[in-house]
């Protein structure tokens, strides 16, 4: 296991530097630099000029790259233009607040889209099978931002029930701690929904015809006839092997969130990496859209390494050894 | 009162006059309820800030928000050149003109207890125009040849010459805590904490920033010229227009400061929980002719196709009214704007006529004019994040086509759309400016200057606009801009489409409000919600900067 971890890692370093490259030298080849949003009548062209020596700008973009590579390599992710400060703090600011919204979405996902995957597979046909069939063709075939939106009018405009934005209240130093808790989950619930629900609809498409697909097997007739309770039956039996596609599906998933997440956090407010980056894009940011692209790429490879050893937990046949083969 | 530190202040001419006793001039009718202190105002702010140390900063909300932090010796008047007391109570000008002394109010001190003196003013000019600080104005200090400080409480500049603008650039940099920053090298500055937790001396002072989030402020107890009355303001991070629009609708927030589309303009007009400030702002939308372009080298040409456009119908469909049709470069908010300056009325049959007498005829009959083989089909090119503009040349395509001229809408992505317009690689292009306080058109239609994206070269124009700029008496200086505008009219290097208006909205229970073409802040620590009416029970004391718990509720000393 130590080993296949380790062949992984190694395997990663030679992606996240070519992805890296590209996306440096893609940025690079955008027309403007940081100091556009400068230009102004009243700003003296000369003022501009010297920003852009400051900055190193005025270098050719090779030496850029050599330049901010081997700062890379040692650890320095650099300063960014826009936010003056050094992204390693932007990051840590961030990045502990993506990870939160993504976790709990991931569990939405999961969580909800096995349920009910699992109750559509055992009532197959009833009318609670058809309404969630057709409940999760509309959730997956919706963006998610206008879901989201859809949330914001309906639960914060016209209900009043949750708040619309942020992570916390406006009053929140004020709240009792225990309300402060409270407070927290209230501004959670909107945008892990609206980033989770698509992805827990198609979870809940494949639960359903593996699960399905196993409960026709014949060891689950012999289970039957054992005379174990459906629920075992059900539960232990077929679900177990039932859920070995679904964790492939974890580590696809995974991309998808941090996708997701820069627009949900744009229209909930939410302080993450996924709504800088769009930022940083626009202001041509490029060591922050580096950095991030990196940090992005680092959360994927490790939710695919994740989920390739879930994999050998949950299906005995599969060591990871095989697995990467 | 504060009327009695009132004074007004005419730059060019220097004239010192008090503007009697009575009367509160800048307080709004209609105010109601009895000024109380208390309560908390949420802003929504569309973007982050970058910092919070003024010379460094390049964001509007960061302005929005350390303006009210840091305060500066005068402070401006909406028209940029009548001044009010800041932290100086008064100034003076020397026999000659070259030397300012400003009067600082006895008592001030830094959000850490530090008093603040004239060093501190000299400190925040030197920072300004270190190298290594990049400020982005430091050609406003070029002037300034010495700043001193005679005492703690007088500091004196020092000029290479008279000219209009000497107080407004003394008050162009922020004074800065020496006490704190006197020993860090400029080029670390941009690292020193006091970026991100700033130490002020003015009536509001720092509580938190939490960064996407919100950044917060309280009122400033020991603030020597009175306590605000609000207790907190709130910076709310809210990047998304819909989400904003609805929480400002439901009370979550209370002022949403240059709320943009104007379509929203309607919709909080109609509620009655909000007031709708409405008033000409410091930008302008023009539509610019490349003049190097052989369609557009005849201003014939120019003239007919700005004498086509319907702005006022622009301005009624697009703005929902909230601005005003374009006459001129140098907008309402400057002094030397002219308004016996016209515009082009809407004319298409003048439009046509024009168009004609330049050789542009429709003889194949297909609606569109041409002339020597060439048809009279071009690219209006504009920024395509920006909805109002795309907006804007779709209404052109269809107003032009009426006289026979056909366009190709180009929305480019932002930077890709500046560097066309620099490198002059456009035929025509909807774009804005927002202008400053000084009165200046070298730096777009001045020849070979990086932003005279027309090509501008008119030999009379070019010696006008020189001939101004070093004009010193004001009045001769406005004959001089006035001919220049006429010009620059004349010649059409732009259709000027509009001046927007600055739209705010805030909740009604905030009174004192002063909303104008300064910015929605001008008179903020004036600001109050009446007894009975305030919403939030908020404490003073949460700033890191606050001595003991015990700052609630200090009397508003000297109101």
């Amino acid at each position: 296991m130590t080993g296949f971890i380790l062949k992984r890692t190694l395997l990663a370093i030679p992606v996240l530097l070519g992805a890296s490259t590209l996306i440096f030298f893609l940025m690079h080849a955008a027309p403007g630099d940081p100091t556009s949003m400068y230009i102004r009548p009243d700003i003296d062209p000369a003022v501009i000029e010297q920003m852009r020596k400051n900055l190193g700008l005025d270098q050719p973009v090779h030496i850029q790259y050599v330049k901010w590579l081997s700062s890379f390599a040692q650890g320095d992710f650099g300063y960014s233009f826009s936010q003056k400060r050094p992204i390693i703090d932007i990051i840590k600011d961030t990045l502990p607040n993506t990870l939160l919204l993504s976790t709990v979405a991931l569990v939405i996902i999961f969580a909800l889209g096995i349920l009910i995957g699992t109750i559509q597979a055992v009532r197959q046909y009833s009318w609670v099978d058809n309404v969630a069939t057709v409940g999760a063709f509309f959730f997956y075939s919706m963006p998610s931002f206008w879901f989201g939106l859809m949330l914001i009018l309906h639960l914060s405009y016209k209900l009043q029930w949750l708040p619309a934005s942020q992570m916390t209240s406006v009053n929140f130093e004020f709240l009792p701690a225990s309300e402060q808790w409270v407070d927290r989950i209230k501004h959670l619930i909107m945008p892990a929904m609206a980033l989770g629900i698509g992805g827990a609809a198609s979870i809940a498409r494949y639960m359903r015809s593996g699960m399905l697909e196993q409960i026709r097997q014949d060891y689950v007739r012999t289970a039957r006839a054992k005379g174990l309770s459906e629920r075992i039956v059900i539960f232990k039996h077929a679900m177990r092997n039932a859920l070995i596609p679904i964790i492939t599906l974890l580590g696809l998933t995974l991309p998808f969130l941090v996708g997701g997440a820069v627009l949900i956090e744009t229209i909930f407010a939410w302080p993450g990496m996924g709504r800088l980056i769009v930022q940083a894009i626009f202001q041509r940011d490029y060591p922050v859209v580096l950095a991030i692209a990196f940090v992005s790429s680092i959360m994927v490879i490790l939710g695919n390494l994740l989920a390739d050893i879930l994999y050998s937990v949950v299906d005995p046949r599969v060591g990871v050894e095989e697995s990467e083969a | 009162m504060r009327t009695n530190r009132w004074l007004v202040v005419v730059v060019g001419a220097a004239i010192l006059a008090a503007c009697g006793g009575g009367g509160e001039a800048g307080e709004q009718a209609g105010a109601e309820g009895v000024p109380a202190d208390g309560d908390m105002l949420v802003v929504g702010i569309p973007t982050d800030l970058d910092t919070m140390f003024p010379p460094i900063s390049n964001s509007v909300s960061s302005s929005d928000v350390y303006g009210n932090i840091y305060w500066y010796l005068m402070r401006s008047e909406p028209d940029f050149i009548h001044f009010r007391p800041g932290l100086a109570d008064s100034f003076a000008f020397s026999e000659d003109s070259l030397q300012v002394t400003f009067y600082i109010h006895p008592g001030v001190t830094w959000h850490d207890g530090a008093p603040f003196t004239a060093e501190d003013v000299v400190f925040g000019i030197g920072v300004c125009k270190a190298p290594e600080i990049n400020y982005p104005a430091v050609s406003w200090l070029d002037h300034i040849t010495d700043v001193e400080a005679v005492d703690p409480l007088t500091v004196r500049f020092t000029y290479d010459e008279r000219y209009m603008y000497q107080v407004v650039d003394a008050n162009v940099c922020y004074p800065l805590p020496k006490h704190i920053l006197g020993e860090v090298p400029f080029a670390e500055m941009k690292d020193h904490p006091i970026g991100r937790a700033p130490v002020g001396n003015g009536p509001f002072r720092f509580v938190s920033w939490n960064p996407g989030q919100e950044v917060v402020l309280e009122a400033n107890p020991e603030f020597v010229l009175g306590r605000p009355h609000l207790n907190r303001v709130s910076f709310r991070i809210i990047p998304e227009t819909t989400n904003l629009a609805t929480q400002i609708q439901n009370g979550d927030v209370d002022l949403w400061p240059r709320f943009a589309p104007p379509s929203l303009y309607p919709q909080f007009k109609s509620d009655p929980d909000l007031v709708v400030h409405s008033a000409p702002g410091r930008s302008y939308v023009y539509l610019a002719w490349n003049t190097q372009d052989p369609l557009f080298q005849d201003k014939r040409v120019r003239q007919a196709l700005t004498l086509a456009t319907n702005r006022q119908e622009i301005v009624e469909a697009l703005l929902y009214g909230q601005g005003q049709v374009g006459t001129q470069p140098l907008i309402s908010t400057i002094w030397a704007h002219d308004p016996t300056i016209q515009p082009y009325p809407f004319d298409p049959d003048s439009a046509k006529a024009l168009l004609e007498a330049a050789g542009w005829t429709d003889a194949d009959g297909d609606g569109i004019r041409e002339k020597d083989g060439r048809r009279l089909s071009f690219s209006i090119s504009t920024n395509s994040e920006n909805r109002l503009r795309v907006d804007i040349v779709t209404v052109l395509q269809q107003q032009l086509k009426t006289v026979g001229a056909e366009v190709q809408p180009d929305p480019l992505e932002f930077n890709t759309f500046i560097e066309q317009l620099i490198a002059k690689d456009f035929q025509s292009a909807v774009a804005g400016w927002v202008v400053g306080i000084k009165a200046e058109l070298a730096p777009t239609f001045g020849e070979g200057e990086l932003y005279n994206f027309t090509s501008a070269d008119d030999p009379q124009l070019q010696r006008l606009i020189v001939e101004a700029e070093l004009t010193r008496d004001m009045a001769a200086a406005k004959t001089l801009w006035s001919q220049a505008q006429r010009i620059i009219v004349d010649e059409a290097y732009y259709s000027f489409l509009f001046q927007l208006n600055d739209l705010h909205a805030i909740d009604g229970r905030f009174q004192n409000v002063d909303m104008n073409a300064y910015g929605w802040g001008f008179n903020l620590e004036e600001w109050y919600a009446p007894e009975g009416r305030q919403k939030y029970d908020v404490p003073v004391g949460s700033s890191p900067l606050a001595k003991t718990g015990a700052d609630t509720a200090a009397p508003a000393a000297g109101r």
